[in-house]
């Protein structure tokens, strides 16, 4: 079954700025540790990592991996090659991540 | 109105409406749209590809000429590889989507979106800037197939031995024989599965289909209708100019910002798209999902449908479809920038419907190994 769905407007502006800042800093680690020709406004949220979007490669990936363990101190487990796909899945695992941390 | 047709429908005795895509009559769905997305899914299909424009462009200004009317620059594209781009229009609206094949003595570009004539047109339009470049539209002198599923590599094994393992995503290599058909082979596929294009003489290509068939029978292959290669796209993000292509009003709005060929000279739109990107878009493509009490034959989500938040309608529906793995309906919508972010929740109508991040769904392909892997195993 479906999670119950939130439907109150203040609280999900407020989820749209918090993953809006996540977003944010995964574009600009990327674009820092991988020296990418982008600033974070070219990259879209949906923007794909490897293939026709970003064109990254595994090297990359491993640099993605150290990258969001050294931003936002979560580590990515071997072989999660689903949260490596957008720059949105990543947003998605640092935000389960940080709340997990945050339920204790 | 087709004007073409796919020689794969009177061969496999389907009636002669059974579907039209881009001015070419061609099956939307061979057999039932579900058997065929497990085929695509789970184990390999085969699509006729025929509509596809097959345009030769060849030529000094070649280059110069497609990269005036493309989204991406072509400039470093290699010899026997392909790219992905999207042709625009004078306001950079999209056209049509393309896979650009570098042949090394000319450019092959493979369309989809619109009538092999209209790729044709919009080329001969600015053919005049760029002397002695020749524009020769191939699409029925050509046939395209397709494999694509996460043993596609292992039918194509069958034919062409270990070897076919290596070839890279994007790599095309010329005289291929399959089935007895000189084929150019090129991995790349829209479905988000190992997938591989299969170009060879038009005549050929009921020999081929029926070498693919017959050899497929063991992974239990069907052919694929364009239906179920649309669903694919959609759960894959894979850009379609049937879908959202037709609905955007620039090429900025389908979240192609890292696509944008910057370094290359003037191309068309080029003004409107830096303008896009000065001030940011003001609406864009999103994926959405739906409530998974909506059932699968439910004719409640069609495209225009409202997207409402904080009680105003903040964009509208372009393409629905039931994902037989999510077991639920997803979507595609144009939605206002401000509230187009993953994990918003929306009303279409009476349903709920939430934004997710792209690709919808996790492709089993990314868990088989070539080396190690096989369907029999």
């Amino acid at each position: 079954m479906d999670a119950p769905i939130e439907t109150s407007e203040d609280l999900q502006r407020q989820k749209i700025a918090n993953r809006r800042d996540v977003l944010l800093q995964i574009k600009e680690e990327l674009i820092d540790r991988l020296q990418l020709e982008y600033t974070p406004e070219d990259i879209d949220d949906d923007t794909f990592l490897f293939g026709s979007g970003l064109a990254l490669d595994s090297i990359d990936a491993m640099e993605i991996v150290i990258g969001m363990q050294a931003r936002f101190g979560v580590l990515m487990p071997d072989g999660d090659i689903a949260s490596l796909r957008t720059i949105n899945t990543l947003a998605d695992f640092v935000l389960s991540e940080q709340a997990l941390e945050a339920a204790g | 109105m087709a004007t073409r047709a796919s020689s794969i429908i009177l061969h496999e005795n389907l009636p002669p409406d059974c579907g039209e895509r881009d001015g070419c009559a061609t099956a939307a769905v061979f057999s039932s749209a579900e058997a065929e997305y497990s085929c695509v899914r789970e184990r390999v299909g085969v699509q006729d590809l025929t509509h596809y424009g097959k345009i030769a462009v060849s030529g000094d200004a070649a280059l110069a000429l497609i990269n005036h009317l493309i989204l991406t620059d072509l400039a470093r594209l290699p010899i026997n590889q392909l790219q992905a781009s999207i042709m625009l229009d004078d306001h950079a609206r999209p056209v049509c989507d393309l896979l650009i094949v570098n042949l090394g003595t000319q450019y092959l570009l493979l369309s989809e979106g619109c009538a092999p004539t209209v790729v044709v047109s919009r080329l001969a339009e600015v053919a005049e800037q760029f002397p002695g470049v020749v524009i020769t539209d191939r699409s029925d002198a050509l046939g395209l197939l397709s494999l694509d599923g996460p043993y596609s590599w292992e039918l194509l094994k069958v034919f062409l031995g270990l070897g076919v393992i290596g070839t890279r995503y994007r790599e095309v290599v010329p005289h291929q024989m399959i089935g007895g058909v000189d084929v150019t082979l090129m991995r790349a596929g829209k479905t988000g599965e190992y997938g591989y294009l299969l170009l060879c003489a038009a005549e050929q290509t009921l020999t081929l289909w029926d070498a693919l068939k017959s050899a497929g029978e063991k992974f239990q292959l069907l052919p694929i209708g364009f239906r179920t290669a649309d669903l694919c796209r959609m759960e894959n993000r894979v850009f379609s100019q049937h879908q959202e292509g037709a609905a955007v009003g620039n090429v900025l709005e389908l979240n192609t910002r890292a696509m944008f060929g910057r370094d290359k000279d003037d191309f068309v739109g080029r003004t409107k798209l830096e303008e896009v990107m000065a001030t940011g878009v003001s609406r864009r493509i999103i994926g959405v999902r739906f409530d998974e009490s909506l059932d699968a034959t439910s004719d409640e989500l069609v495209a225009g449908a409202q997207l409402r938040f904080g009680g105003r309608t903040v964009g509208r529906l372009v393409s629905a479809g039931y994902s037989y793995a999510l077991k639920r309906w997803i979507g595609l919508a144009l939605v206002e920038e401000e509230v187009a972010c993953v994990g918003v929740n929306y009303s279409v109508g009476a349903t709920l419907a939430s934004s997710v991040s792209a690709p919808f769904l996790f492709n089993k392909s990314m868990t088989i190994r070539p080396q190690e892997d096989s369907y029999f195993a």
